[in-house]
């Protein structure tokens, strides 16, 4: 049902955004990043990241992999200005990144929906915190809700959905305001494994149409691969980058690039770097 | 009997199917009451039970009619919903105000902590007699009283609403570059909410044993001061009547506490 009607949204969708967006924006710099925890009752200080720097052109979809506590979720926050890196800096289009702002929207592993909100309200969440006029994005977000297949939920209440409908509505209510760079902590890591696959087709659809900038944190090799025009590679103890590992698949990306043979050789590459036997 | 065994087992389905089971509930509750009353009934008119510990069912509400056509009834009925609506209104603003107010500091709650322990565990009736010292023997140390006893179960349950807002959502709200303000009224508010209106409900008849127990110590008028009145010149049925009127208002209270609660918080049934 989601693929039959799907082209076509995604083609009004398209179309929606590029009137919106401009293109150049959403880059991101991250320059010698290191984030030190102090300690905690004459416990030793954590070094979460140790000079982590790697760059994502504006559009791009990056992956940032690795091992739980190689500080993946560190690194989105201090680009999401959520975090202060310890040593050095990140720039988001040319300006150092101090707090959060509205241009970069975040999607956690837990959707954070508001009870007394409903699903279309939810989804406004950022129009209402940003002071902008719901009667001017309400065609947006009916938009993006059929887009993610909640087209007759707008009413319904966030308890009423199954946890894969939860974080489709995360994902309109982080592009409702069209921000030039989405930031992903795991957003699907939660939920089964076939969820999980649809949204991520879903999540490709979409930033197809958008394409806007995507950092998207997982530890699921294959859905990096499948999802990323690179993939960075986080090493533990203290976390670091490993490698900048390029993908070579083809765009538009289907269910079919999983059987390529490129798909293959990079995600067993990144189980070499990773130290994961076959 | 075993005939009447097994035909009764499928005729209560049926009608539990026929009825709601709220409508079973309400008519359990009828049958009960209407059970009590026969056995009370019995108990005055088998002189089981003397009239002195518990008057007869009529002659209760015959106190009832007594009381409720009288002249001064209305002025003490009136007197003590006074006291404690403005005790509970009190007790609401002022513990939902310093809950939040102890909410901005991280530092001036943890000194506030222990005091509001002690308070909250202190039996606040100790305090009629010195706020009759304080206040007078007018309405304002009944209010006090009522306020008192009310104030901690909003305060607590305020704080504790407002320590319930997930941290993961004030992320959210965050990395939206959402204001404080903002933080409060679009997600603390609401998270808030349904622990107020707990801590409001309890208030509610908290605040009616307070204007009561104050017009118990010394009042002029209110529903305490008429049964202090009635017990003194042994009326038993006029003090049965008038405690059936405070219980009937405190359930009044507790209801309309209930109706507004479930209109405000409705996201919580
Ligand atoms: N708020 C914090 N206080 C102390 N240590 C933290 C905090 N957040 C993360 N860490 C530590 O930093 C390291 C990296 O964490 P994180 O960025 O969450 O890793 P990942 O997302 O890759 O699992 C871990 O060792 C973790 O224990
Ligand atoms: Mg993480």
């Amino acid at each position: 049902m989601v693929a039959s009607n799907g082209s076509m949204a995604t083609q009004s969708m398209a179309h929606a955004v590029k009137a919106s967006s401009s293109s150049a924006l959403g880059a991101i710099q991250v320059e010698g990043v290191g984030k030190v925890y102090p300690s905690r009752r004459g416990a030793a200080s954590i070094v979460a990241v140790k000079d982590v720097s790697f760059s994502v052109a504006a559009g791009e979809f990056v992956s940032l992999v690795g091992p739980s506590g190689c500080g993946k979720s560190t690194m989105l926050m201090a680009i999401a200005g959520l975090t202060q890196p310890s040593g050095g800096r990140v720039v988001i289009d040319g300006q150092p990144v101090t707090a959060p702002r509205r241009s970069v929207g975040v999607m956690f592993q837990t959707p954070e929906l508001f009870r007394w909100r409903n699903v279309l309200e939810n989804v406004l969440l950022p129009v209402d915190v940003f002071g902008l006029n719901r009667a001017a994005y309400l065609e947006r977000a009916r938009e993006l809700l059929r887009l993610a297949g909640l087209g007759a939920f707008e009413h319904a209440y966030p308890q009423e959905l199954s946890g894969g409908m939860e974080q489709r509505t995360a994902l309109c209510r982080v592009l409702v305001a069209d921000p030039s760079i989405v930031l992903m902590d795991e957003p699907f890591g939660a939920l089964d494994e076939f969820t999980r696959e649809r949204l991520n087709i879903e999540l490709l659809r979409i930033w197809d149409a958008t394409r806007k900038t995507v950092v998207f944190v997982t530890h699921n090799i294959g859905e990096a691969v499948f999802l990323s025009d690179r993939v960075i590679v986080m090493g533990t103890q203290p976390g670091r980058v490993l490698e900048d590992v390029q993908v070579p698949l083809p765009r538009p990306r289907t269910v079919e690039s999983m059987r390529e043979r490129p798909y293959h050789e990079t995600l067993y590459h990144i189980r070499d770097l990773l130290g994961l036997s076959h | 009997m075993a005939a009447d065994g097994n035909g009764f087992a499928p005729e209560m389905t049926t009608s539990s199917r026929l009825l709601s089971p709220r409508a079973v509930d309400a008519l359990l509750t009828i049958g009960t009451l209407a059970g009590l009353l026969v056995l009370w009934y019995w108990a005055n008119a088998s002189r089981a039970v003397s009239s002195l510990l518990l008057p007869a069912p009529l002659a209760v509400a015959e106190g009832f009619i007594t009381l409720v056509t009288s002249s001064f009834f209305y002025g003490h009925l009136f007197a003590t919903a006074f006291e404690t609506i403005v005790g509970f209104a009190l007790a609401a603003v002022a513990g939902i105000l310093l809950a939040v107010a102890l909410s901005q500091s991280r530092f001036v709650e943890r000194i506030a902590q222990p005091y509001i322990v002690v308070f909250q565990v202190l039996p606040k009736v100790a305090l009629a007699p010195v706020l009759v010292i304080w206040l007078g023997f007018g309405f304002e140390s009944k209010i006090a009283l009522s306020a008192a006893i009310a104030f901690f179960p909003v305060l607590v349950n305020t704080m504790k609403g407002i320590e319930g807002v997930p941290a993961n959502a004030v992320r959210l709200m965050r990395s939206l570059a959402a204001s404080r303000r903002q933080v409060f009224t679009m997600l603390t508010v609401p998270v808030a909410l349904p622990y107020i209106f707990a801590g409001l409900r309890s208030a509610a008849t908290l605040a009616l044993i307070g204007a009561v127990v104050g017009e118990y110590v010394t009042a002029r008028e209110g529903l305490g001061k008429l049964l202090v009145t009635f017990s003194a010149n042994a009326q038993q049925p006029l003090v049965w009547a008038t405690t059936a009127v405070i219980g009937a208002l405190g359930l009044l209270l507790y209801g309309i506490m209930i109706l507004i609660s479930r209109r405000v918080v409705w996201w919580r049934a």
